[in-house]
């Protein structure tokens, strides 16, 4: 088991705050595995919450403008593609239609998930519209992922602190909804400050369920690892929890099934973490989808040096900025400055301290091994395909092997 | 590094060596102080030779730029002088300490690619080229020059006796004292750099196969030897399983083969050769025992394997023990040597056919 100094004090008690909306907004047009399907053209203007583009199906998404501007063009940033939105100022917005939650069916619910842009928030954007792709009864236990385990990012605890009481309004509906037994809202246990205020909203809207503390180890937050922390079951990597009875939404995902449930409004914003390791300093704020990290790291990051690089999302899993266009996506909980390591891997020592650390219980070492080989059949055979590429290994080796880059790598051979 | 994780832990090669040095420490004090001067020069021998042989090799062979300065050199020393009598004549155990590093580790490719444990393949080698002076009586007949400690002196103990479990100078030079080693032992798991699983298993089946077939009083057996080897010897990273289940088989194989040797009649050497037979099972052990993944169940054929496994182990213990009978072993690591030359030879020929 691993556990990281996480280093979240620094920030934990400061309040949210608002970034300011910048002149010009990358919107990202990549959804779960798929590229979406433009609705607007170039010279067009949009309102705010207008949708700018969607895609159909069962892995369907949609996004929508967070302020009203003029559309520009689509860029490739780092294999990606974004579209440009010129912000006007002026804030004008489509009129969001208020719904009565208590008349909407599960086919309408699915149709809003996937019509106001609903997706995973945790990292890895599974459409929501797919995930509730369940009947009434067909499962037992929603679980409220809350557990945050990436060292930094505090988006979500800022969010559970803060608006509790919403998060327990969206899950006492979709329990209404769907016949789930009980919801259990999952957090570490070095966030049990907030288990009386989760609570209290959670018994003041009637939610049939309760708090669940669980252990600081990495990566607590892992789906897998998540439901077998909470209701004991082991799912195989690739199955579908609902087939065991068990469905688990990120709290941000909740939060914007509330805002489209409850106030009609998309999913176009939601709560990041900033930090700079030069400085310590970290801060939460609300911050539109869309938000290049130019816009962020010009206001908040020292002047970045060849001796930092910025990552979005978290220091395990993050994905590494190549170009500051890059923007803040529905998936990303933090952007970070962080000094570059300056390591040299080195052979093996064959101290088995990544296989101590697994979540899934696999031998990375193999895999580096193997893929150095080209042997697919050993690769198989050692599971890769079952790594969930939380970085535990990469994180503990003391002879810096880019495990987590060899086990990318062993994937696409064994495509 | 554009790929994730972006932060690390901050241990490094270099602070696991530095943690087994520290380890190894308490037993290097009570060695000096029982032999002195005769300690030192094996023991610095020793080091010294595997890390000049180290620096020197490393740069000529593996052709690299920056020689690793990791310690791991320093322990080889340290262990290899561990193994050996305090009178063992200086230029053996430079030769033993160059052996080890260089058919222990840089002809593997360095450091984590070895696939035997260098300190016992350095002393397998001694007694290969050197056989008059390493089987000869005389080196272990240290009684004359051993700094017996004047019971008096030490009121702590009261009965009056120097605990042989605190200070007992006979046989290797690492054999001294089972507290120091223990001491070592629990260093190295509180810091983690080594896990119970390999010693417990070990020593478990070992006392286990002794008090159901006890061993004659014909039959010397060194507990602080036997400790020294399954703290130190057989946890040696490269050349031990890396997970738990394997650990635990190894553990417990290797119990199984010091007792087979023992009963056998091979003396003095047992522990050496029950290693060095586990370590050439390293890699088949670690595939055989691999865990089952996340959500997967228990593959059927796994016991099928782990009995084909023991059965090849069991055949090359009864194999070493044939040949150390006919006192052919020296033959065997000549014919390692031999190999290890030749597989460098080829794996060059083959980069040099690659760069035209």
């Amino acid at each position: 088991m691993l556990f990281i100094p996480d280093k979240k004090h620094y920030y934990k008690n400061n309040d949210l705050s608002d970034f300011a909306t910048p002149k010009k907004l990358h919107m990202p047009l990549f959804g779960f595995k798929s590229p979406l399907e433009l609705l607007v053209s170039k010279g067009q203007r949009v309102l705010k919450y207008q949708q700018l583009a969607h895609k159909e199906g069962l892995f369907g998404s949609s996004v929508h403008a967070p302020v009203s501007g003029v559309v520009g063009d689509v860029l490739t940033i780092d294999e990606w593609d974004y579209l440009e939105v010129f912000n006007d100022f002026l804030n004008e917005s489509e009129v969001p239609s208020p719904m009565n939650p208590e008349a909407i069916s599960i086919p309408e619910f699915r149709q809003i998930l996937q019509g106001f842009g609903i997706e995973g928030s945790g990292g890895a954007r599974f459409p929501s519209t797919a995930k509730y792709a369940i009947e009434a009864g067909d499962v037992e236990t929603l679980i409220i992922n809350g557990a945050e385990c990436e060292p930094y990012l505090m988006a979500d605890y800022a969010l559970m602190k803060n608006y509790a009481q919403e998060l327990a309004l969206c899950i006492a509906f979709i329990q209404r909804l769907f016949k789930i037994p009980k919801a259990i809202i999952g957090i570490e246990n070095q966030h049990r400050n907030l288990k009386p205020i989760l609570e209290k909203a959670l018994t003041n809207e009637e939610v049939i369920g309760g708090v669940k503390l669980l252990s600081d180890f990495y990566p607590q937050g892992g789906e897998l690892q998540l439901i077998k922390s909470v209701t004991g079951k082991t799912l195989k990597k690739g199955s579908i929890p609902a087939k065991a009875g068990v469905i688990v939404n990120n709290v941000a995902t909740i939060y914007a099934i509330y805002r489209a449930v409850f106030k009609g409004i998309p999913y176009t914003e939601r709560i990041v973490t900033l930090f700079d390791e030069a400085s310590q300093k970290g801060r939460n704020y609300w911050v539109p989808i869309g938000m290049p990290v130019s816009a962020i790291s010009d206001h908040f990051f020292r002047p970045t040096s060849e001796h930092f690089s910025l990552v979005i999302g978290g220091p395990m899993m993050g994905r590494s900025v190549q170009d500051e266009g890059m923007a803040i996506h529905k998936g990303s909980g933090g952007i970070l400055s962080l000094y570059k390591s300056s390591y040299q891997s080195e052979n093996c020592i064959g101290c088995g301290y990544c296989a101590d650390v697994c979540p899934q219980n696999l031998l990375p070492m193999e895999f580096s091994k193997n893929v150095e080989k080209q042997d697919i059949n050993q690769l198989q055979n050692y599971y890769l395909q079952d790594c969930i590429e939380c970085g535990a290994c990469a994180y503990i080796c003391p002879s810096r092997i880019p495990l987590v880059q060899d086990i990318r790598e062993g994937k696409r051979l064994m495509l | 590094m554009n790929s994730s994780p972006f932060i690390s832990a901050s241990s490094s090669t270099r602070s696991v060596m530095i943690d087994v040095i520290i380890a190894l420490l308490p037993l290097l004090v009570i060695a000096l102080w029982a032999f002195g001067e005769r300690a030192f020069v094996v023991v610095i021998s020793c080091i010294l030779s595997c890390l000049l042989v180290n620096v020197l090799s490393g740069y000529v062979i593996l052709n690299k730029s920056k020689v690793s300065m990791d310690g791991s050199a320093i322990i080889t020393g340290i262990l290899l002088a561990f193994t050996l009598s305090p009178l063992t004549p200086w230029y053996v155990c430079v030769f033993g300490g160059s052996m080890a590093i260089l058919f222990g580790k840089i002809l593997w490719g360095g450091l984590g690619k070895n696939r035997f444990n260098p300190a016992l393949v350095g002393r397998e080698f001694m007694t290969a080229f050197f056989p008059f002076i390493m089987n000869g009586g005389s080196l272990w007949d240290t009684g004359l020059y051993v700094n017996n400690i004047d019971p008096g002196e030490y009121k702590i103990f009261l009965s009056g006796h120097f605990s042989t479990i605190i200070y007992n100078p006979t046989g290797a030079l690492g054999e001294y004292s089972l507290v120091a080693i223990s001491l070592g032992g629990i260093y190295l798991l509180i810091r983690n750099r080594i896990s119970w699983h390999i010693p417990f298993t070990f020593l478990v089946t070992l006392s286990l196969v002794q008090s159901l077939l006890p061993i004659g009083n014909t039959i010397q057996f060194s507990t602080g030897g036997v400790l020294l080897g399954a703290v130190f010897m057989a946890t040696d990273m490269p050349t031990s399983p890396t997970h738990r289940n394997a650990k635990l088989y190894f553990g417990m194989m290797l119990g199984l083969v010091i007792s087979l040797l023992l009963y056998s009649g091979v003396h003095h050497v047992y522990l050496s050769y029950g290693i060095l037979i586990m370590n050439a099972f390293m890699k088949q052990i670690g595939e055989v025992m691999k865990p089952n993944a996340w959500g997967h169940s228990f593959q059927k054929d796994t016991l099928e394997k782990i009995g084909q496994t023991s059965f090849h182990i069991l055949l090359i213990t009864f194999s070493v023990i044939s040949l150390h009978k006919a006192d052919v072993i020296n033959w065997l690591i000549f014919g390692y040597a031999g190999y290890m030359l030749f597989k460098f030879y080829d794996q060059t020929q083959f980069k040099t056919r690659a760069l035209f």
